[in-house]
Formats: structure tokens, sequence, C-alpha cells
């Protein structure tokens, strides 16, 4: 189960990618800007802000009616049936997840074959996390490294070794997420032990595969974790890179459209500032390629 | 003269805040009237010596201003509203009939049939006079007294051979009375500068007026002087040509009796800012770099200069033409894609490759075409060889939809403009056909309007100034369309073709394959303007089968279009022995067609805009820059010389830092490894956010990286669109 394919992505990795993003994580971040991708089955976005209230959807199922004049969308009984999505006129609903094959996935990135070459890119497998679907990730590593394709694996690390060791012969480049070292503070921003993520980190490390790490900066959440995290990666030897991500709150409105509550409503954003400042923190530390993004 | 940065408010506006001198000639009005009396004046005299005396009599009396901030200090006075684009002189205001009245007099019935087109806004069909690209290296090896000289010596010769034409001796006399003229006029401009400080510009325009040019500085008059002067005359000067290969000897020569390198720049700034301020119609444009026939870089040392005063200067006008290829300097190429990143959209980029191989299809070689620079928007005209009549017809494509859908008729005014085609069609590949014949019927008679109006473009457009820069044209005794140049081409572009595509799309799959619904009920709906048909149409809208998003089905319909009129016209010899060019893109004509098109099966709604020049139509390339670029690779450019532009939008944050510089160049170069013609890119403001979040509708497409990934700017709520814009501002 996939969620979205997106071409010219020059963020994940080395030159121009195409990001295909799987559906399903065993996190729970509460900052996560991709709230989507946590359920492994399909899901229905709805935004209310853009309904015009035309009334077009309703009477066609039992999941859109009126009332008070105005349309309602009834979450709990919709049914995948797609006949709101099809007609409305102002994009209100959207479905969220899409099984497809691994053939057609290698397909459709594939069309893109020639920015990838031309820029030294490639693909990346990001989500959700990828290798919670591990089977199907090999299965398309294998149509892209017939084809000397790139590939980069962005996970969040708690996934079994042994899905490691799978995709393993068809990578290029880990990307791995540390979000804090201290296990309770971990476990409070993601609601996980951070155990297996650390320990899958070292592995890679070991295994001579290239690392970009990437620290994503929630004041109040892990804040508190960046010399802790510069410690760690202070003893690896194949980090090319550590990234810096600032948080941002503008997943705020799709969980709107899932129907859940947003996580951490009152987070401050971090200034641009900040963030160099947390770059600068680290690279105090002995490292090296530190960016603040 | 003080430091350009000091002068830069008193010559960025001159032309908005003229003020001339009544002292030095007569006022716009009275001399109009006095032209339109010349014109309106019955008589037996040539109408190339008519329009020449009628020039003459203009820049003898023409009022002057003089300002002393700029080394470009001279100005005319021709009634030029430059609120917004300076278009209309006088002397083209007072000619402008001319036109009308052969049409009218020498083919009535092809224009009373034009008429029918017009009315349903299939009106571009002319000869151009517009377009010129002056012969730059023979105007600047022989100055105005030299061209003066040639054609006095071509006229003795003639007169001397005894066999000639009266028509070669008129056009002779002619291009003697015009720069006679403008020799006059510089010798004025001369004495009234002497009332001012400003010793360099008077010794310039005196030299001007001796010799050719033999400075950077005289060469950089010289060129401001010529395109007034042709501009005078009803034409236009389009571009100022390759100035960095132009310029260079004499940026050299400068540098070697010891003029520094700021100063040069320095010139270099007033002369961009000349343009600005002249606020020619479709800005004007230059070209630079560029390879020749075996691949070798142009690029000079003054390419670089060029780009950096360019890139401080902070300015759309003049635009930029830079001829891409393989080997281009890799500074010049990285300080391009870093401009066009900043915001500098006005700088095209153009593949020498296919422009190339676009000219030997109509059978001009490299040895040829290596000379080649953009005249208009995307059009390489062989500067000193070629005439090519860049603009004589833009069409709308998407009418012949609506004609095959209507018997021919025009859905909103219900005459009959195309062919009377059958009502009841069977198949999606008979309604194809018709489609392609109603396009050919079209374009047929545009052609054929075209050439004929070509017989008469002495009398109606005498251009004795543009065709003094042609030794050709003097030693013919010929005006530019008589055509005596080496190649002789004319230009028909089709334009709307998203919207065509998306349109036939639609019809083959709601139409004939899931027979959704009737042709009969879709000619109802578009009279209707979609009207009881909403549901149809949103569901036709959001069909994400659509052009320029590298699907196959849209992309195959596109291609069968093209290379149907490729074969057709492409390359076909004209009666005036030159070659039929294709184009293909819209520039705003995509707005004002778009008024006279009715809704279209697409979805769209009538009277709203068509689809511009390649691009997808509104908000419908969902699969993003690479599809879409691909979508454009899948055209043979080859033959459609005059332009298959490729033309992108992105956000700032999609292409930001280092490594987005650096992958957006890749992405450039693929474009152009793959075939590419011109690339030009709109790397989105916080201006263009603000107006998207009014008009969402009109910006489905435009996407924002948001962190990681890209986002759709206006699925964000209103509190995060204007965070976004708010940072889009601070980052500038």
């Amino acid at each position: 189960m996939i969620f979205a394919i997106k071409p010219f992505e020059i963020h994940d990795g080395d030159g121009i990618r195409t990001t295909v993003f799987f559906k399903g994580c065993p996190l729970r971040c509460k900052w996560c800007h991709n709230p989507e991708s946590q359920l492994f089955e399909r899901e229905i976005l709805f935004d209310s802000e853009l309904c015009k209230h035309c009334m077009a959807c309703t009477g066609l199922c039992e999941a859109n009616i009126i009332q008070n004049g105005k349309h309602l969308f009834l979450r709990e009984s919709y049914t995948f049936c797609k006949k709101c999505e099809d007609i409305c006129p102002s994009d209100c609903f959207e479905v969220t997840g899409q099984s497809m094959s691994a053939e057609e996935i290698a397909s459709q990135v594939l069309k893109d074959e020639i920015f990838m070459r031309g820029s030294g890119g490639g693909v990346t497998f990001s989500g959700g996390e990828p290798l919670m679907q591990v089977d199907l990730c090999v299965e398309i590593a294998k149509f892209l490294k017939a084809r000397d394709i790139n590939l980069a694996i962005d996970t969040c690390g708690a996934v079994p070794k042994s899905s490691i060791d799978q995709i393993l012969p068809f990578t290029d480049t880990f990307l791995f997420d540390i979000k804090a070292i201290d296990e309770a503070v971990h476990l409070s921003c993601t609601g996980v032990s951070n155990k297996q993520i650390l320990e899958n980190i070292r592995y890679v490390d070991f295994l001579g595969v290239p690392i970009e790490i990437r620290y994503p900066y929630v004041p109040s959440m892990n804040s508190g974790e960046a010399e802790k995290i510069a410690y760690f990666i202070k003893e690896l030897k194949n980090v090319k890179r550590v990234r810096v991500l600032a948080y941002h709150n503008y997943a705020e409105r799709k969980y709107e459209c899932l129907g859940r509550p947003y996580p951490i409503p009152n987070i401050p954003i971090p200034s641009k500032k900040e963030i160099e400042l947390v770059a600068k923190k680290m690279q105090n530390c002995g490292l090296k390629n530190v960016v603040p993004a | 003269m003080k430091k350009f940065t000091e002068n830069r408010p008193f010559v960025e506006n001159e032309f908005q805040n003229a003020h001339f001198d009544e002292s030095t000639g007569i006022g716009a009005n009275e001399l109009y009237e006095a032209l339109q009396k010349i014109q309106d004046t019955p008589t037996d005299e040539p109408r190339p010596l008519v329009c020449a005396e009628a020039y003459a009599y203009l820049l003898d009396n023409l009022q002057l201003e003089i300002n002393e901030h700029t080394p470009f200090a001279v100005k005319f006075n021709l009634g030029i509203d430059y609120s917004y684009f300076a278009t209309n002189s006088i002397f083209q205001k007072a000619f402008s009939s001319q036109k009308r009245k052969i049409r009218e007099k020498e083919l009535p019935t092809e224009y009373e049939r034009f008429k029918t087109f017009a009315a349903a806004g299939l009106d571009w069909m002319s000869v151009d006079f517009t377009h010129t690209v002056p012969n730059w290296p023979y105007l600047l090896q022989n100055g105005f007294p030299g061209i003066l000289k040639n054609a006095k010596a071509a006229r003795a010769e003639l007169i001397a051979a005894g066999d000639y034409e009266s028509k070669q001796i008129v056009f002779l006399d002619s291009v003697i009375i015009c720069y006679q003229a403008m020799i006059r006029l510089l010798g004025r401009i001369y004495a009234y500068s002497l009332q001012f400080n400003i010793p360099q510009f008077s010794a310039c325009i005196k030299r001007l007026a001796e010799r050719p040019p033999e400075t950077l500085y005289e060469v950089m008059q010289f060129s401001v002087l010529y395109l007034y002067f042709e501009e005078i005359g009803a034409e236009r000067g389009r571009t100022l040509g390759p100035i960095d290969r132009l310029y260079f000897p004499y940026y050299e020569n400068d540098r070697k009796n010891g003029t520094p390198e700021e100063d040069l720049k320095e010139l270099l700034r007033y002369y961009f800012i000349h343009f600005t301020a002249a606020k020619r119609f479709a800005e004007q444009p230059f070209t630079m770099c560029g390879s020749d026939k075996d691949g070798k870089d142009f690029t000079n040392r003054l390419s670089h200069i060029i780009l950096d005063v360019y890139d401080e200067m902070d300015i759309y006008d003049p635009k930029i033409h830079i001829r891409y290829h393989k080997d281009l300097d890799k500074q010049i190429l990285r300080k391009a894609v870093s401009m066009i990143r900043n915001g500098h959209n006005s700088i095209c980029l153009i593949g020498d490759e296919a422009v190339f191989k676009g000219y030997e299809k109509i059978g001009i070689p490299r040895e040829d075409s290596q000379h080649y620079v953009i005249s208009g928007c995307y059009e390489p005209i062989v500067m000193g060889m070629e005439e090519a009549e860049i603009c004589a017809m833009r069409f709308n494509t998407v009418k012949c939809v609506e004609f095959a859908i209507n018997g021919g008729k025009d859905i909103q005014t219900g005459m009959q403009v195309g062919y009377a085609s059958e009502a009841d069609i069977q198949s999606f590949d008979a309604f194809f056909a018709i489609f392609l014949k109603q396009l050919d019927y079209c374009t047929d008679f545009a052609l054929n309007f075209i050439e004929k109006q070509g017989r008469y473009s002495t009398r109606i457009n005498p251009s004795p100034i543009y065709s003094g820069s042609f030794p050709e044209c003097l030693e013919k005794g010929a005006d530019v369309h008589e055509y005596p140049l080496k190649y002789n081409n004319l230009s028909l572009k089709h334009h709307g073709l998203a919207t065509t595509v998306d349109s036939l799309v639609a019809i083959q799959k709601y139409v004939y394959e899931r027979k959704e619904i009737s042709l009969a009920d879709i000619r109802k709906a578009l009279a209707q303007d979609w009207r009881g048909f909403e549901a149809l149409q949103a569901k036709v809208i959001k069909d994400k089968e659509k052009y320029g998003n590298n699907m196959d089905a849209p992309d195959k319909i596109m291609t069968d279009i093209l290379d149907h009129l490729a074969t057709r016209y492409c390359g076909r010899t004209l009666e005036r022995g030159g070659k039929v060019r294709l184009g293909l893109d819209s520039v705003y004509h995509c707005i004002k067609h778009g008024e006279m098109t009715s809704a279209t099966p697409d979805g769209r709604n009538a009277k709203t805009p068509i689809s511009k020049n390649l691009c997808a139509s509104d908000g419908m390339d969902r699969g993003g820059i690479t599809a879409y670029m691909q979508s454009v690779l899948k055209i043979d450019s080859a033959s459609f010389l005059d332009g298959v532009p490729f033309d992108f939008i992105l956000h700032p944050s999609a292409v930001e830092g280092e490594k987005g510089l650096v992958d957006f160049e890749a992405l450039i170069k693929v474009f152009f490894e793959y075939g590419g013609f011109a690339l030009q890119g709109n790397i989105i403001s916080g201006e263009t956010l603000k107006e998207a979040q009014l008009h969402p509708e009109k910006h489905a497409t435009l996407q924002v990286r948001v962190c990681g990934w890209n986002e759709y700017f206006v699925k964000l709520s209103k509190v995060k669109q204007d965070m976004f814009i708010k940072q889009c501002e601070v980052s500038g």
C-alpha cells in the first residue's frame, strides 16, 4: 500500500529523485507531517474548507447528507464507493492509499529515469515506513537495480534487522531519522522505544553503507537531544550528512481532513536562526557536514 | 557624468516623464496631421517614395529632448504613450490604414472571407513587419553614412548598367532619402546637444554622422538610434543581436586603449536601462552565447560582464536569450540558472541543437544557421540571411474542435467559418479526421491570404531603413519584402494545443468509448456553457487524463496533430521562394482568443483563457514538472522552428539551497540533451502566491516546498498560506 509517488524530489538524497511513499508506520511521532502515512489501510481525507455546499455529492451514498441546509460528511458511513470524490467540483475528497504491484510502481518511477541519470539522482523509498513492506520494497528494488538506478531508503529504523538485511543489497544510501537518544524522550514523542532504531543505524554503519541522518527538531519535545544525537553520530563512520529539520505545523489541516485531532497544537515554530544554532551546536560536538534545513 | 546609481532615478522613467523642447521642432499632434495628409492625398508617386519623403519630413521636424543623466541622451517626440508598452508612433498611426485599403482593393474576395474568420477570433493572418532582425554586422561595419554611400553606389551602378526596372531605382531612392534624413537628424541632435554640458555625447553623435562606430559607446549609441529610426518607420527591430559577440571587438579595443573595465560596465548599465525605460512592446531582446557549426562555444569575456551587470541591475527589460549547447561555458550556465532561480524570469534558454535541426529540416545548413538570433519570444532568425515574418499567422487551434462538433460553424455567432462537415459522426477516428480537415481548411486559407498580401508588401509598408541593412537589398535594388535575401521564409503558428488535446481526449472517452453523452448533447452543453451538464463538466475536469502529464493517450493525440501539421506545412515552398516554418507559442493570445471561444469539451467555460504555449491546461499538469517536460519532449521540435517553448512554474523552495541549484541545472541540461527547444522558468514570488490565494482555481498545481516534500499551495489553510507568503516575502 502506498500513498504517493512524487517526482522531482531534491531533498531525499542525491540528485533529482522520485520518492515512493509507503503507507503505514510503527511510530506515532506527535509532530508527524504525514498523518495519512500512519495507518496501513486506505483513508479518506475530507477538506471542509473547500466545500461550497453545492450538494452535488448528497444523496449518492449515506456518507454525504444535508443538515440545516449545509453539506455534512459522515466519515463513519463512508464506504470508498468514491461517488462523492468523482462528482465534487471543489476537490474536497481525496482517498489516500493505493495498492500497486511492484511492477506498476517501478514503471511509474522509471518514467523519470532520464532526470535521475542526468542529475546523479535516483529513487527514494519513504513513508510511512517503507521497510514495514519490505517484500514490496525488494520487488521494486529488483526492477530498479536491473536498470542500475540509485536507491535510497528513508527509514525510521524501527524495523527488524532482517528487513534491513533484505533491502541492503539494493540500497545505495540509508536516510535515518533520529528523534531522540534518551529512550524516555523517544517513547513520549513517538510511542515506541528507540533501541531497535539505534541498533539498526549502528548495524548499517558497520556494513559500510553511506548514511544520512535527519534530526527533526521540535521545541519542547526533543529539542534537548541535539548534543546527545551528535555524540551518537560521532561514533559512526559512514554518515555523509546530518540534516536538522525544523518542526512546522503545516500538517495540521491534514489531521482535520482525516478527522483526527492535531496532537501538539501549541508548539512554537523554530526560527531559521534557531535551527542554524542547533546545527552549530552539533558541529561543536565534532560533527562535519551538518546542514540546517 | 555621475555614477549610474545616482543617475538611475532620472533615467528609468524618462520616457513617461518626457519634456520635449518645443523650440526643436513641431509637436506630435501637428506632425501626425501632416503625415495623415500625406497618406490621404492622392498621388501617382510610387508608395516607397511617398513614405520615404514622409519619413524624412518627420525626422526633419520632430521635437527632441536631451537627458543629461545618461550617455544615451536623446529622445524623440513621436506621440507615444509609455504608460504600458510603447506602441503606435504617429508614423505607424498615419499609415496603418494602408493594409486595409490594399486588402479591400486587391483581395476583395479573400478579405470578405477573412472577415468571417476574424469574427470567430481567427484574425491574425498578415504580413509581419514588426519582427525584423537587422543585419547588425553590416550596419556596424558601415554606419549610417556607409549605408547611404552604398545605396548611392548601387543606384549609380544600376543606372550605368542600364538594365534595371524603375522600382529598383524607386527603392534605392527611398533608402537614400531615409538615410540622408537620419544623418540630417544626427546633425540636429549634435547642434542641440551643444547647449548642454555633455561633450562625450555630442562628439559621439557627430562621429556617427561621419563614419561607422569605433568604440563600445559608439556601437551602443548606434544601436539605440538605429532601433529608433527603424521604429519611426513603422517597423520594429526585435533584437539587439548577439551583443556579446557583436560588441566584443569594440570592448577589446577600448580595453587596449586603456578604458577601465568598470567604465565599460557603467556604459552597459546605462545601455540596459535605456531599454528598461523605453518599454517597448514585449520587451527588447538580445541574444548571447551559443555555439558555431562545429560546437565551439561563442562565450567570451563580455558575455560574463553582460550577465553580471544584468543580474546586479535587477531588471527584466531588455530580455535575454541565451543559446544553450552542451559545451556552454559552465560559469555562464550556472550563473544563468541561478538568476532564473532568483526570479529573473526574463531569461530564456534556447537549445542550439534543436534550432540547427529545425533549420536543416527546411534546407538551411549549420554553416548558415550558426548565425541565428532570437527575434521575438522564441523564434530564431539567421541574422543577415533570413527574413521569416515570424508572426504572420497565429491560429487558435481550439476553434477547429468547435468546428468539428458544430459542422464548421462558430458556436457563439452561428457563422459558417470552417467547412460544412457532417453533424453525425460515428467514431472518434472519423471525428479526429474531421478535426484535422477543419485545421487544414483554416490554415490553407490563412497561408493563401498571407501569401497574396505579401505581393503588396511594398505598397502596404515599404521598408527602406531595415532593407538598408542588407547588402543584397542594395545590390539588387529590392526591398526586404520583395524577398531578395538568401532565405525568405514565413511562419505559421498554432496554439491552444493543450485545450485542443484535452477536448479531443474527452470526446474520445465520454462520447465514443463510454457513450456517457452524445455528440449532439456535447454540442448543446457547449452552446449552453455547460449549464445543465455541470456533473459531467466536473467529471471531465477532474479526469486525470490530460496533456502535460507524460500520459500516453493525450500525448499521442498531441503528436498526431503536430505530425500532421508538420507533414502538411513544414518546409512547404512559398510563392516567394522561401519555406513555411511552424511554431507553437501563443504568448498572451491564449487570453484574447479564449474570449472568442465557446465552452470546450475539456470542461473549460466559454470566454475563459485557452491553454498557453505548450503548457498543460490551467491546473492540469498534476504530474509535476518532469512529467510536463516529458510531454513537451515528445514533440518533434525540428518541425517547429518558430518555437516549442517549455515554460514552467516552480516555487523557490522547490529548488532551494546549493543542492537545489545543482539539481535545477541538471533538470535544464536533461531538457536540452533530449532535444528541448526553449525553456523559460517562473520561480513564483509571494505576490503570485497572493494571487493564487485569491484565485485558487487557477493555481491548482502550484507547489510549495513545505519540508522534505512539496504541497499544493491552494490546499494549505489560509493561515498557513499567509505564513508562507510572509516567508516568501522575507526571503525575497
